[in-house]
């Protein structure tokens, strides 16, 4: 569904959340801001009709109520984010208003999903190194992580479920971004699926000799990328088709979570390489280092500069594939908004580290710390 | 008016102290900003005043006197483009700078504290508070860059 703006009003935290989408779109903030709310919101007024028929096949039923559906859509208790009466809750579509009780009503709608949405709860996808089913969960659970988790427990059972090595794969990914991971996310470990006793489990392994690593064994990072490098997967499928049936958005929840710059870095490389197959992609993040990589997109658009010097940003060869898909992700629009903590949102989207505007300066306060610290420093350093 | 006297005392700049922030071109004065203007007790343009005595040297820009309560202080202002091009000319205008203060300006050098900064020419400040240039920056006593200085 192409949706090219969205706003909430009076949404939990949220007073008013305005967001019109570029092609990359991210969502700072601090914590308890509302920008997963808002992402939640986006896959719902989206998808609908899959989200409705994803819940009854597996046997929710909420009763038409809408306090009912937001408790099984976003979570237990969740529907106190709700408010009715005089400041009633409200969600706004491209300038049109939604009646909000048709959210939980079983209405005539696709039931196909056009936004794949990877949680910042994904590392709960994987039970004992295999991915768990929707049923799995708790039927007070998020939506979003269940959903996630059948996903991918779908591709592992019927895509990849044969294969032992699930990374380095030579049909997935070009060979560039298997480098890049091996290098700075695997440490040179391979994935693999194992058997322990009669249950398959996804292991690391160093050669095809060495012991295999369970999971619980894994760096923190290993164990947040995993379930990421799954939804990859699911996007790029191998077959010569950029995008995966009717996905039109991807929506990635921190996509830097317990890992180090430089694998982040390969991360938002394939960022790239998604919004180049013409995914529209939407982030939310508490890294600089993922605003670093907008602004210089953002900067080399502008300045209509040399596209490959996107390249040298990911410090990666400028081969022939790579600099076709810098000249296309160079045309693309990005825009980045700010969740403040008065419950308003802010377009930042032009990252002015000289802004006099703190909120953009600061890069929504994901640069402000580094600010004040060179501020101090200097400070010290003139002390006589 | 302790920034003036510090100007009379001074060689090379004794004739070059201005009222307010006259010393400074139009463009650049528009960059500095000061709620209350009286604080500002006079301003010299040192690239302009040493440029013959010193013309190969990376003279800085300009010194700003402001009074804060009771105390009057030396700030130092450098005009200059916000990049990471413009780091090594900045680290050693800066040195200059320190260098000048130390051996030929010490009444300069007496009022001076926390007061170096660097203000970005028109055009974008391509230098982030969490890259390496800024804390290069920050590690010899240097803020900025900003747009504009507000004074306080």
């Amino acid at each position: 569904m192409n949706i090219a703006s969205l706003k909430l009003e009076r949404i939990g935290q949220i007073k008013t959340a305005d967001v019109t989408f570029g092609d990359l779109t991210v969502l700072v903030g601090p914590q308890g801001t509302g920008k997963s709310i808002f992402l939640q919101f986006l896959k719902l007024a989206a998808d609908t009709g899959y989200v409705h028929d994803q819940l009854r096949k597996h046997g929710i039923d909420w009763n038409r109520s809408l306090p009912e559906f937001l408790d099984v859509y976003l979570g237990e208790g969740m529907r106190e984010i709700w408010h009715n009466g005089d400041s009633a809750s409200t969600v706004t579509v491209d300038n049109q208003l939604i009646d909000a009780t048709d959210l939980a009503k079983p209405l005539h709608r696709s039931k196909k999903a056009s936004v794949f949405y990877i949680p910042a709860q994904r590392v709960l996808s994987l039970a004992n190194g295999w991915p768990r089913p929707f049923t799995a969960f708790s039927s007070e659970d998020p939506f979003a992580v269940r959903d996630f988790s059948e996903t991918f427990r779908i591709l592992m059972e019927q895509e990849l479920g044969r294969t032992e090595t699930l990374f380095p794969k030579t049909n997935r990914l070009k060979k560039e971004y298997r480098d890049l991971l091996s290098q700075h996310v695997f440490g040179g470990f391979g994935l693999r699926v194992d058997r322990h006793g009669s249950q398959k489990r996804l292991v690391l392994r160093h050669t095809d000799t060495s012991k295999p690593i369970p999971y619980m064994a894994w760096s923190a990072g290993q164990r947040e990328f995993v379930p990421l490098l799954m939804g990859l997967y699911w996007l790029m499928p191998p077959a010569k088709v950029k995008r995966r049936g009717e996905i039109e958005w991807v929506v990635i929840e921190e996509p830097e979570m317990g890992l180090h710059p430089n694998a982040i870095s390969v991360v938002l490389l394939l960022v790239m390489e998604l919004l180049w197959r013409g995914y529209r992609v939407c982030l939310s993040t508490h890294s600089p280092h993922v605003l670093d990589v907008v602004w210089a997109l953002r900067t080399i658009h502008q300045r209509n500069a040399d596209t490959t010097r996107l390249l040298d940003v990911f410090e990666v060869g400028k081969t022939e594939p790579l600099k076709r898909l810098a000249e296309e992700v160079c045309k693309k629009e990005t825009r980045v908004y700010y969740f403040d903590r008065n419950g308003l949102t802010k377009d930042i989207s032009s990252l002015d580290p000289g802004s006099q505007d703190v909120s953009e300066a600061g890069w929504g306060g994901l640069s402000e710390f580094s600010g004040r610290v060179n501020d101090v420093v200097a400070s010290v350093v003139n002390q006589r | 008016m302790k920034f003036k006297r510090a100007v009379e005392l001074t060689p090379g700049v004794k004739a070059c102290y201005r009222p307010g922030l006259q010393a400074l071109s139009k463009n650049d004065a528009k960059r500095i900003s000061c709620e209350n203007p009286r604080q500002l007790t006079g301003s010299i343009n040192v690239d302009h005043a040493l440029q013959s005595a010193q013309p190969q040297a990376n003279r800085w820009d300009y010194g700003i006197g402001l009074q804060r309560g009771e105390n009057e202080t030396a700030v130092w202002v450098e005009v200059h483009p916000a990049s990471s091009a413009s780091i090594s000319d900045m680290l050693n205008k800066l040195e200059w700078l320190k260098n000048w203060l130390r051996s030929e300006a010490p009444e300069f050098r007496k009022l001076t504290g926390d007061g170096f900064y660097w203000v970005s020419t028109e055009g974008p400040i391509a230098i982030t508070p969490n890259s390496t240039y800024a804390k290069q920056l920050a590690s010899v006593g240097l803020h900025g860059p900003m747009r504009v200085l507000n004074l306080k």
